[in-house]
């Protein structure tokens, strides 16, 4: 006797799930943080085009996305992280912090191979899709809690 | 004191982004190549292998060029790009996309 099921999963999307009509822009905040996992890896280019001195992609999510566990830095080291994440100078960071280049230099070296990236420019691309975790201002209060003076 | 603006410094001119389907998944993004315009063919090639972190060496050998060519072809890209290091190359995501 065949029986009929009726508790197969539903392909209906969840009613609280929000849907989007086609052709919406992305809100700007959004497509701040979308643009940077598009940085970093976490979606895949399907076509590009060029047309009119712009370029045009079509995206999908990533099947796998990298995985980055920042917590396993100091305060130190994500503060010069999320500035030469911003393409700020080793040494004018070691300015800001009123310490030698060579000690800026080996904070970012430490974090490299803490975070597990090969060279320097896969780190700071992963930071640019980082977000929040990279907050420069919130990096500062970490690393100095008591008055934000760098900010 | 610093300024860093920077938030929105790593996004490119007129960033514009549209969804095709109704559950985000498939994006259509959109932006202007002026800072990579200036470029000439070369550089733009020399600037997508510094961007994926190859060596000047490295670069020379791949495009059998010499390490010298190499040389001025970045000096010209980080000028033309207003970066000042090879590590701030790396935060123009439209280098490489």
């Amino acid at each position: 006797m065949a029986s009929t099921r009726t508790d197969w999963p539903s392909l209906a999307p969840a009613p609280d799930s929000p849907v989007f009509a086609p052709g919406t822009p992305v809100p700007d905040e959004e497509a701040v943080s979308i643009w940077r996992e598009l940085a970093m890896g976490g979606w895949e280019v399907l076509a590009a085009v060029d047309a009119n001195g712009r370029r045009h992609l079509a995206i999908v999510p990533a099947a796998h996305k990298p995985a980055v566990d920042w917590r396993a830095l100091g305060a130190r080291e994500r503060y010069v992280l999320a500035l030469v994440a911003r393409g700020c100078a080793q040494k004018v960071i070691a300015m800001k912090l009123g310490m030698a280049a060579s000690t800026v230099s080996a904070a970012f070296q430490a974090a490299r191979i803490c975070l597990g990236f090969r060279s320097p420019n896969e780190l700071v691309r992963a930071c640019q899709g980082a977000g929040e975790v990279m907050d420069v201002s919130r990096a500062a209060e970490d690393l100095y809690p008591a008055g934000a003076v760098l900010r | 004191m610093v300024q860093h603006d920077a938030s929105f410094s790593d996004l490119p001119a007129q960033l514009r982004m549209r969804t095709v389907d109704s559950r985000r998944k498939l994006i259509i993004v959109s932006f202007s190549l002026e800072r990579v315009a200036a470029l000439s063919p070369a550089e733009l090639e020399v600037a997508r292998l510094a961007h994926s972190g190859l060596s000047n060496r490295r670069i020379a050998s791949l495009r059998s060029t010499s390490m010298h060519t190499v040389a001025r072809q970045m000096a010209g890209v980080l000028k033309k790009l207003r970066v000042g290091s090879r590590l701030a190359l790396a935060t123009i995501p439209e280098v490489r996309l």
